[in-house]
């Protein structure tokens, strides 16, 4: 049975046995190097061995990640990556096949003097060192390590060598995980709260919902007690729930609640509108522009009709053209 | 983008014989083979385009060693393409005679006191001098 220290160490043991197959924590294990013939590691205690709590997983037949964790309240200290440093250089030095990767994880950061230890020595640090005070939660940092470990074991697929030249795999984890901060940002502001994917449940923007749904056809109107939305052309589905909007691939969605009529607005003064008058004027239209304004939502259609969507379930359609008391609907 | 590629917001792709690549296309087309998609999750996409002859351009000096490429803008060869979902902001600078955006959270090596240290692209201000010798104007 696999014993943790703490949640961390289970979280990045799962992550790296989910991407490798198999992975190894250890706790206050001896690492030896594969190669001690040589004058320059003899020494009176025997060739170079070290005590480290290590998760170790394998990419191929000849590389081998060396994993740290540090679950510390503050910033890991430049001695923690001194440290590993010093594991991960002696056990590539005096290695027969095997090439090892070293990774430091600490969800709690890293204090001044790290990034250069690391990058000096080919450490690849999570969370990022991003010159901003800027905390990721653990979680965000499981997740870093899942994506760098994945992604790793595609990328050794390819010629690998450029990962072992310093700062190569230290760059590597950071191009990697960088972006998490524009995501935490996203979710730390709200922003992304309000935009999600239905297929994933994942946090989205205005810009995705608009590059997915640009010049998507109309094929239904959706109104439930709980929503309303467009069923759109290449299985796309938009749903707003007023205070957020989810949409994305609709294949096997469920639309949540009871379907009923909803109450449908037209023109500036927001008259009543049949719902069936409705369906008619956008569907088969197409989606040209779109616009988020706190309190609503609203679509141009190819038809010169902007269809708003109000909280906390009407329609309002209204024609662009002027004037426009010539062009009321 | 790689870190190569944090140089600008909008970064150009060169292929090998110095045509422009059509970045929505390329990623398109080459999402494909799945072999090189390192990572397509929450975050963004990530391509493994190292085999592939990609370069990227840029009218700063090399961000390692100052020195620019002889036909006036700097050359790199690109092994990741990323596609950021949530992507930083931009912001726009003067370093040297040239005028561009460049994402917020772009590592510049600014020299400082006989030293240099990392600067983000948000955090450069005027009269920095960069260690490729290039000062920020704005």
């Amino acid at each position: 049975m696999v014993r943790f220290r703490n949640d961390l160490e289970e979280a990045v043991y799962e992550a790296a046995k989910a991407v490798c197959g198999k992975a190894e924590v250890d706790h206050n294990r001896t690492i030896e190097i594969e190669v001690a013939e040589t004058a320059d590691v003899a020494s009176f205690a025997g060739p170079p061995k070290k005590e480290v709590d290590v998760i170790r997983a394998e990419f191929s037949a000849s590389v081998q990640i060396l994993i740290s964790c540090k679950k510390y309240s503050t910033p890991a200290p430049p001695a923690d990556v001194q440290e590993w440093a010093a594991v991960v250089t002696t056990m590539n030095r005096y290695s027969r096949e095997t090439r090892f990767l070293g990774l430091v994880v600490s969800p709690s950061g890293f204090g001044s003097g790290c990034e250069a230890w690391a990058v000096s020595h080919n450490l690849g640090l999570i969370p990022p060192l991003k010159g901003k005070k800027f905390k990721f939660p653990q979680a965000s940092s499981i997740a870093m390590c899942r994506r760098v470990l994945g992604a790793l074991s595609k990328r050794v697929a390819f010629p690998y060598g450029e990962l072992f030249a310093a700062p190569g795999f230290y760059d590597f984890v950071f191009d990697l995980t960088a972006d998490f901060e524009g995501r935490e940002r996203a979710a730390a502001e709200g922003k992304g709260a309000r935009y999600s994917m239905l297929e994933t449940g994942w946090l989205s923007s205005f810009g995705e919902l608009i590059s997915t749904t640009r010049d998507a056809e109309i094929r239904e109107v959706v109104a439930t007690d709980q929503c309303i939305g467009l069923e759109l052309s290449r299985g796309l589905l938009f749903l707003y729930f007023g205070d957020r909007v989810a949409f994305g691939n609709g294949a096997g969605f469920v639309i949540p609640g009871r379907e009923v009529t909803p109450e449908c607005r037209k023109n500036i003064d927001a008259a009543p509108y049949a719902f069936s008058d409705l369906r008619r004027l956008v569907i088969g239209q197409k989606l040209r522009s779109a616009g988020d304004f706190g309190t609503y939502f609203e679509f141009g259609l190819s038809n010169d009709v902007n269809l708003g969507f109000y909280p906390p379930r009407m329609f309002r359609v209204v024609r662009t053209l002027n004037p426009p008391e010539k062009y009321l609907l | 983008m790689t870190s190569s590629h944090r140089l600008t917001a909008r970064a150009t792709l060169l292929d090998s014989h110095g045509g422009e690549i059509d970045l929505e296309k390329f990623v398109e087309d080459h999402r494909k083979d799945e072999k090189r998609v390192l990572a397509d999750d929450e975050i963004g996409l990530v391509l493994y385009v190292g085999d592939l002859d990609v370069f990227t351009v840029s009218a700063l000096a090399d961000p390692e060693t100052g020195v620019p490429h002889p036909i006036g803008t700097y050359l790199k060869k690109v092994s990741q393409i990323s596609q950021v979902r949530f992507p930083a902001p931009s912001v726009r600078h003067q370093i040297g005679s040239v005028v561009a955006s460049f994402s917020a959270d772009t590592p510049f090596l600014v020299a400082e006191d006989g030293r240099i240290r990392k600067v983000r692209a948000d955090d450069l201000s005027k009269g920095m001098i960069l260690a490729s010798g290039e000062k920020v104007f704005w």
